[in-house]
């Protein structure tokens, strides 16, 4: 046991032997949470910030009634509305054509030129937004029509003038009208579903955020028990080691628990950061998140074990365990709801352990899974941890 | 220069025949932009979500709640969702309890009636139907009082009737997509009855100015039913709205996410090579073999300057292959002249970076560490994980400290289709950086290697 201490012991030291050791095991998951979070709260979102407005310039070539109607559609749907004579580059832009208003109230067509940013991802959200305030308009524009029409055969309009003015009338009556609706629409969870809060505005993002980048940073620190075994190796301190008369198994479960240990820490601070600063409710299942973690850490550390016996160099050990960690947090959902992906691309990535944490910390945080829920997760994570670890120690035992 | 290229080209194959420099040279942007594209799709408006299942309850008997209904059967929808109507609302629920369907709307009874109550209160009151009324009918004072009477209480203000959308937790971006589409068919349902409202206010105030007949008044009530006056602006899913939407770019080309995610992942992990570069200058010192070729007779500058081209010439190959394999699965990066001008810029920025640490660092080790933060916080705050575009202002502006930010700026400008001239302003700024790194750097080596 004073054995097996000692290793833990220096295994800690060496991993926390300075500053940048720690912008690794801290600073960067906070820095991640907070922009992965930032990243997906327009799309996980329900009711993303009121600050977030986009920029619209719009030539207008029309003076009619009906332009001041899309402007405050536009302004509605959170547009900076701005008229211009030419666009500037870097804004999305809007042609108002002439006659727009004239046209409408004859039953003609008119057609609305958008101009988007080619540079800009935000494309299909702001054409939506566009065709959502034109759709307000426009549907405005026929009821008025149709009043006007309904008036000139009851013979209450008289001349051109006349129906142009009703029009405008019955075209602004109706956009006012609609602010008070009639019927709107709201999603309802399922009982135990936590996805409400008071800062709902961030909450779901950054849930799924600080879920995603504790599997991310975590599997990092985890994996690295690769480098650590290959720095050893290649040092020739792990051959010392084994001639001396401690047991093989006690020198490996040294290395092995002080990473999972270091990888638990790394995890509780993360926990807790997560609460306190971007208000994630990890304080809703402990047992369940203590389960999960457990088992996590014991299949990121098994497979670390188990890359340590594939990789040959130092260089080798530190590029894959970067680079597996990266793409296989991407690819279990770590850094985007899976919810997106192609269903065979969410069955193919049900082989990876990070995939199955991803989801026990999803399930504890928006569906309020407790420990008894996530216990088949937490099988299915020590499964890999048991496969990871023994081929790991047969291949390790074969290659010392 | 022969020395110079011998130095240089050494760096080349040194980083080339190591496992590991590949695996993070190539492999790894490779896989992280594959994996991009499988979960965003390659098209610039590409949608990534489709076929959403959703199931419809529509417990209303009334015109609105088909109306409804119909819109998730509409060609404006699509391939969005695959809708299936359904009667029994708790095995429904379960459905959706179990993550098998993404939600449920619920259309609650009398919806058509709750939305619209001038209908129903007005048979209440006169016994007439308004939904058969003829337009020659002749109503009686009576009649024509309860009407009015009738569409005056259903002027009340009411509390909204909820259309329910039951969702999954599991499908909570699909839930947001299914009310949005709710939600757009609720706009239609509401501009139709508060236009139909206004309508006939404004008519029978006309017409009883103007002493009409019973006749015509009875018209104007009929306009209060559903399917007519304002009926097309939202009856039919798929119903022409006079105004129109087209869209445009002036270079006539939109984004892309798998160009995005091409470029940033290569300017991402081209930092994490040169930075790991710069460390092999510590490392020359560490091992013995630096301080070696100083005491040759060549000078410290040659040796220096043979390094750093190693390193440059490492990451101008590294860019041009993740260029050349990312455009075989469809990328664009834009004019090849801007793009290799780009990329030849921005690795001499990159490396200064790489020189900055090298010079200031104390050992290899402290130089690695520092050179995976520098490169993990640029990605972060430059928008290699996320596009750049949605992260806040400042931090846009801030992120211009980091070769990463400039690489993006520039390489997306070029993917939207400007000419290279367009983004000389750009890689004039990109080489202002370089100079003040490198002349940081300059400062760091002499006092590290004098």
């Amino acid at each position: 046991m004073y054995r097996l201490w000692g290793i833990i012991r220096t295994e800690f030291l060496r991993r926390f032997d300075g500053p940048m050791a720690w912008v690794f095991f801290l600073l960067l998951p906070f820095l991640f949470t907070a922009a992965v979070g930032a990243g997906l709260s327009g799309m996980m979102n329900d009711a993303p910030p009121e600050e977030v407005r986009i920029r619209l310039a719009v030539i207008q070539q029309d003076e009619g009634p009906v332009v001041d109607a899309l402007f405050a559609a536009l302004t509605g749907v959170n547009f900076d509305v701005e008229v211009v004579d030419t666009f500037p580059d870097d804004t999305f832009g809007l042609i108002v054509p002439a006659e727009f208003s004239e046209r409408l109230l004859d039953g003609d067509e008119v057609t609305l030129t958008l101009r988007i940013r080619s540079d800009s991802s935000n494309t299909p959200a702001v054409e939506q937004a566009v065709r959502a305030a034109i759709g307000r308009v426009g549907g405005a524009a026929l009821v008025a029509r149709a009043g006007v029409a309904q008036a000139r055969d009851a013979n209450l309009v008289a001349t051109p003038e006349d129906e142009a003015t009703l029009f405008s009338e019955l075209l602004l009556d109706t956009l006012a009208a609609v602010e008070t609706p009639a019927a709107v629409a709201n999603v309802v969870w399922p009982a135990g579903v936590t996805l409400e809060t008071e800062t709902r505005d961030m909450a779901n993002s950054a849930e799924h955020a600080s879920a995603g980048q504790i599997v991310t940073w975590v599997q990092i620190t985890l994996l690295s028990a690769a480098e650590v075994l290959v720095d050893e190796r290649l040092r020739g301190t792990l051959k010392r080691m084994l001639v001396m008369p401690t047991s093989r198994a006690l020198i490996l479960g040294g290395k092995v628990l002080a990473t999972v240990l270091a990888g638990l820490l790394q995890i509780a601070i993360l926990l807790i950061g997560g609460a306190a600063v971007f208000n994630v409710g990890w304080d809703r299942a402990p047992l369940a998140v203590t389960a999960v973690s457990l088992a996590f850490a014991l299949a990121a550390a098994g497979m670390g074990l188990l890359l340590a016996t594939i990789v040959k160099t130092g260089g080798q050990a530190s590029s894959a365990v970067v680079g597996l960690s990266m793409t296989m947090a991407a690819l279990g959902g770590a850094w985007f709801p899976l919810e997106v992906t192609p269903p065979l691309f969410r069955q193919i990535v049900r082989v990876l352990p990070a995939t199955w944490a991803v989801r026990a910390y999803e399930d504890i945080l928006a569906r309020g899974a407790t420990f008894a829920d996530v216990l088949p997760t937490v099988g299915v994570l020590l499964g890999f941890a048991v496969l990871f670890t023994v081929i790991g120690v047969l291949r390790f035992n074969r290659y010392e | 220069m022969r020395k110079l290229v011998v130095l240089a080209f050494k760096e080349v194959l040194v980083a080339f025949r190591d496992v590991g420099a590949l695996l993070t040279m190539l492999a790894t942007p490779l896989a992280l932009t594959l994996v991009m594209m499988a979960a965003f799709g390659s098209g610039s408006n590409s949608n990534p979500i489709s076929d959403i299942p959703v199931l419809l309850l529509n417990q209303d008997a009334g015109t609105f709640g088909q109306a409804l209904t119909d819109i998730f059967f509409s060609a404006s929808v699509g391939d969005l969702v695959t809708p299936t109507l359904v009667e029994d609302e708790a095995a429904a629920r379960a459905r959706v309890n179990a993550d098998e369907v993404a939600a449920l709307v619920v259309i609650p009874e009398d919806f058509s009636a709750r939305v619209f109550p001038f209908g129903v209160r007005a048979q209440t009151l006169t016994g007439v139907d308004v939904t058969t009324l003829a337009p020659d009918a002749t109503l009686t004072p009576e009649q024509q009082a309860g009407f009015a009477q009738a569409f005056m209480e259903s002027q009340s203000p009411s509390e909204p009737v909820v259309v329910e959308i039951y969702a999954s937790p599991d499908w909570r971006i699909s839930a947001l997509i299914v009310k949005a589409i709710v939600s757009q068919g609720l706009e239609r349902l509401n501009i139709q009855i508060a236009g139909t409202t206004t309508i006939v206010t404004r008519l029978m105030a006309g017409m009883l100015q103007a002493g009409q007949s019973d006749a015509d008044v009875a018209a104007a009530m009929r306009a209060m039913q559903p399917g007519a006056a304002g009926q097309e602006a939202a009856g039919g899913a798929d119903v022409e709205l006079p105004i129109k939407l087209i869209t445009t770019s002036a270079t006539g080309r939109g984004f892309s996410w798998l160009g995005y995610y091409a470029t940033s992942m290569a300017v991402l992990f081209l930092m994490f090579a040169v930075t790991a570069g710069g460390r092999t200058l510590l490392a020359e010192r560490q091992r013995g073999t630096l301080p070696r070729l100083l005491i040759s007779p060549t000078p410290a500058l040659t040796i220096l300057l043979g390094k750093m081209g190693g390193i440059v010439l490492t990451g101008v190959l590294q860019m041009l292959i993740l260029w050349g394999t990312t455009a075989l699965i469809g990328a664009y990066w834009g004019h090849p002249g801007g793009v290799l001008l780009t990329i030849v810029l921005l690795v001499i920025c990159a490396s200064s970076v790489g020189a900055l640490i090298s010079a200031w660092a104390r050992t290899p080790g402290q130089a690695s560490a520092i050179g995976s933060a520098v490169t993990l916080i640029g990605g972060a705050l430059s928008g290699s994980f996320f596009v750049r575009w949605n992260l806040p202002q400042w931090v846009q502006v801030f992120s211009l400290v980091t070769p990463n930010a400039w690489g993006i700026e520039i390489l997306s400008r070029l993917q939207a289709g400007r000419a290279p001239s367009a983004i000389l302003p750009w890689l004039g700024g990109m080489i202002l950086l370089t100079i003040l790194y490198y002349g940081v750097a300059l400062v760091g080596f002499r006092r590290q290697f004098k």
